[in-house]
């Protein structure tokens, strides 16, 4: 089967994933192949690379290890990464934000307990501008 | 003698029938140089002609009064034997620019007097050179471009021939005012709008300077001669909307009059809607020693009838043409003829009080008391004592609430008037039906429905041989202010509760707190009262929604004691005023003693203190008659001691210099997200996004441990479309 090797820049949580082709090999299933987390054998060329795809699960790989063997192989073992395999559907999803770092998204006027509030309060004042009763004051008489 | 009573004498009907006077004077007019008006020319238009019904022998002014619908009376006051021809044709000009030769023009016009029933006028009243056609407008304005619109008697004076002796009139020195020139124009702008009239006292050299002129309100005076204002005062309408400026004065003795008329902003805030005839009314105040402090004395059926301009009026129980008092301020509030105050503003004293209907409606000249008279009134030589007049008893059976200027002297009147109540021999103990007495600072005018002579227990109180009048309080007035805005700071949610809270003093009132949701909106207060509780409720509305109220009071209980001089002494004497038990049920006894002589009704003998000092009262009063005091507060302060304006307070989270600013950590959320709680597809995100409880079940391929990661992801937080 063939495995494209990468270089990966991106953090595990990251959902659209930047990662560079490092080389393109062909590879043997070493054993009893773990869709999630297979082992594979190399052809040795490069041991620069930390994320692989391989086209026959339709999956990338984070990779666990990568082991030199007899100095002509690479044992590889990698752990699949769903948020880049199924990028398309995940993207698709309709969910709740719960918190968000998209100011579109952001609910300002919900309190969010989290945000750091100094105790120390600010006074702010507004004066009416109309005097009220300052006029002269009235006598009012009830008889009967 | 004031020219109303004159008229009266000569029974001019004129001033009983509103202002259809055409043909009236024609044989009514007569001898009016019997009393007072000593210099003067009557002259009477009816329609086309002029005619002069009498001359007096000596003076150097005149004034003249018209009525704009049918007729023209001309009152001038001096030796004139000129054709009065010009001076109707001056009247029926329109201000508008007029010249002389244009004045000339009009003066064929007496015809159309209805024309002009509802237009404006600027009435010139100095005459210019006898027979000389066209020479009948008075003032030079030009001598004061931009300044003085009317006349100044020291400008006249400056001429020679206009001395201030009233000996030295001379016609021909008229001829330097022949011309209307430079602000002339500025008599254009009265025209749609105001009566102007003007008339000048050569007796005072500054007694008609005016320094105001006001578009489309009535500004001017006039000075009728003398005689029924006083030859040294001038007479103002006050209705303009800075009449409050007009604080002329000539001396502290010279004064003015001050006569609460109608304008263009005051008949119903219609500048071209002026009553035709108004029969105005009201409270006639002087002054005796020229401060506005010092008004001693109220005269009501001040009769003021007028056609729309003030024109015509009568003085009728007053005492304004004696010498003694012809000199002091004047002040009239005004109703018209239907009962109605034709304007918003009812002067007593240096107060404003909106009025409404007004029960004296359509007093006819023929109903107002002769000077001095009036029940039990007093003459023109002895009228300073003040004396109440009994009157039918009062039957309505309900409380009426009179409203007066807090410092007025007129309640100094009410309790001279009470304190020379006959008690003994009327049987009427008016001080117990005097039911509230309450210093009020309303905040907003109170409404009065015209003025009624002050009845106590139906006695009508008289001072100096005139009622005591009052306005009657007619509602409960209210009174709105705001909105005030009350600004976000954060735009977050730290603009509301718990972190910021909002409070607002309302006067009277105190401080109430608001909710939080007021910020970012507007406020305002509308308070409610109720005069006779003195209280109050402030209703603060937010977006017309009400979101607090809070209760005040408004006003204090002016307490009313009454004494007795002889009957302290007469207490003493029978042990009255001892302490304790002993002097309690000496009380009862007495009180029970006094009911029996059936002099003034003890009601009840029993009972605690208050019965002791209602047995000490009617005792007293029985033995002596009449009150000798009555002691209340009448000043002017009142319960807003502090603020008293609307403050709204405003208590925030601290924020910085940059009071717009977001007071967050700048990567706030990056790192740890803004709340959400929206819904979006996750791809519409940027950033950090934290979603709850994700159903990934639409997620075709996964294994289930790939979709529980990948729940477990967006539930603790990914970044979609994310730079890096």
């Amino acid at each position: 089967m063939t495995v494209r090797l990468y270089n990966c820049s991106s953090a595990p949580d990251v959902l659209g994933k930047s990662y560079t082709l490092v080389q393109e090999v062909t590879a043997t299933i070493k054993g009893t192949m773990d869709v999630d987390q297979p082992t594979l054998l190399l052809n040795y060329s490069s041991m620069n690379f930390n994320y692989f795809y391989i086209a026959e699960t339709g999956r990338y790989y984070n990779v666990l290890s990568r082991n030199l063997e007899n100095g002509e192989h690479i044992r590889l073992t990698g752990q699949s990464d769903p948020l880049e395999s199924f990028r398309t559907a995940i993207e698709g999803l309709d969910v709740l934000a719960v918190r968000c770092e998209d100011t579109a998204y952001r609910s300002p006027d919900i309190a969010d307990n989290n945000v750091p509030i100094e105790s120390d309060l600010q006074l702010d004042k507004i004066i009416g501008d109309t005097v009220i009763g300052s006029g002269a004051g009235m006598v009012v008489i009830g008889v009967i | 003698m004031a020219l109303a009573e004159m008229y009266k004498q000569n029974n001019v009907t004129y001033y009983g029938s509103g202002h259809g006077m055409s043909g009236v004077f024609t044989d009514t007019i007569e001898n009016l140089t019997a009393d007072g008006m000593i210099d003067y020319s009557i002259f009477l238009n009816t329609g086309s002609t002029w005619s002069m019904k009498n001359t007096g022998t000596i003076g150097n002014h005149f004034a003249w009064y018209a009525d704009w619908v049918s007729g023209v009376l001309a009152v001038r006051k001096g030796p004139d034997v000129i054709p009065i021809t010009y001076l109707g044709s001056a009247i029926l000009s329109k201000n508008t620019g007029c010249t002389i030769a244009s004045l000339s023009a009009k003066q064929a016009d007496n015809a159309g007097w209805n024309d002009f029933k509802n237009a404006r006028f600027m009435i010139d009243a100095i005459n210019s050179t006898p027979g000389t056609a066209g020479q009948y407008v008075p003032f030079n304005y030009s001598a004061y471009s931009g300044q003085k619109y009317g006349f100044n008697s020291s400008f006249i004076q400056s001429t020679a021939g206009y001395a201030t002796s009233n000996t030295s009139y001379s016609y021909t020195q008229i001829n330097d005012y022949t011309t209307l020139t430079g602000d002339n124009a500025k008599r254009i702008v009265y025209s749609n709008y105001i009566v102007m009239l003007t008339a000048y006292n050569p007796y005072l050299t500054d007694n008609a300077n005016i320094d105001k002129q006001d578009i489309g309100y009535i500004w001017d005076f006039f000075n009728i001669g003398g005689e029924i204002v006083c030859v040294r005062d001038m007479l103002r309408m006050p209705n303009s909307a800075h009449w409050q400026s007009w604080s002329y004065y000539h001396d502290v003795t010279d004064k003015y009059i001050t006569i609460g008329a109608f304008g263009g902003n005051i008949v119903a805030g219609t500048q071209g809607a002026l009553p035709e005839s108004d029969n105005v009314k009201g409270i006639f105040s002087y002054n005796h020693n020229g401060t506005s402090a010092n008004w001693f004395v109220t005269k009501n059926a001040v009769d003021f009838k007028t056609n729309s301009m003030g024109l015509r009026w009568c003085v009728g129980n007053t005492t304004i043409s004696t010498a003694k008092q012809w000199r002091d301020n004047v002040r009239l509030g005004v109703m018209s003829s239907s009962g109605i105050i034709t304007h918003d503003q009812w002067i007593i004293g240096e107060s404003a009080i909106q009025a409404s209907d007004n029960p004296n409606k359509n007093t006819d000249y023929d109903h107002i008391p002769a000077h001095g008279g009036g029940g039990g009134g007093g003459s023109d030589e002895d009228n300073t004592d003040p004396i109440p007049t009994a009157a039918a008893p009062y039957s309505a059976g309900l409380a009426r609430y009179y409203v007066t200027t807090a410092g007025s002297l007129i309640l100094n009147h009410i309790s001279q008037a009470m304190g020379a109540w006959n008690l003994k021999d009327s049987g009427k103990d008016l001080y117990k039906n005097i039911i509230s007495c309450k210093l009020i600072k309303s905040p907003a005018p109170i409404p009065v429905s015209g003025s009624e002579p002050f009845t106590v227990y139906g006695v009508t109180l008289q001072y100096e041989g005139s009622d005591i009048t009052l306005p009657l309080v007619s509602d409960n007035p209210t009174a709105s202010f705001g909105s005030y805005n009350i600004p976000r700071k954060f735009n977050d949610f730290r603009d509301y509760a718990p972190y910021t809270k909002v409070e607002i003093y309302l006067p009277y009132c105190g401080w109430t707190v608001l909710p939080s949701h007021v910020v970012g909106r507007s406020v305002s207060v509308t308070y409610y009262t109720d005069i006779i509780a003195a209280t109050c409720k402030a209703v603060v509305y937010c977006e017309s929604n009400v979101i607090a109220e809070a209760a005040g009071v408004i006003g204090l209980d002016i307490p009313m004691v009454t004494e007795n001089a002889g009957a302290k002494a007469e207490a003493v004497t029978m042990g009255l005023l001892a302490y304790g038990k002993a002097g309690l049920q000496t009380a009862l006894g007495v009180g029970a003693a006094v009911a029996s002589k059936g002099k003034v009704g003890v009601k009840s003998a029993v009972g605690g203190l208050e019965n002791l000092v209602s047995a000490y009262s009617q005792t007293a009063m029985a033995f002596n008659q009449n009150y000798t005091e009555i002691n209340g507060k009448n000043g002017d302060g009142c319960c807003i001691a502090g603020i008293s304006a609307i403050v709204i307070k405003i208590t925030r989270p601290k924020y910085g210099a940059n009071t717009e600013a977001p007071y967050v950590p700048s990567e706030y959320g990056h790192s740890a997200g803004f709340v959400s709680m929206k819904s979006a597809q996750v791809g519409s995100f940027t950033g950090l996004l934290v979603a709850d409880n994700v159903d990934t079940s639409g997620i075709s391929g996964a294994t289930d441990r790939e979709k529980q990661l990948i729940k477990l992801y967006l539930e603790s937080g990914i970044y979609v479309n994310h730079p890096n």
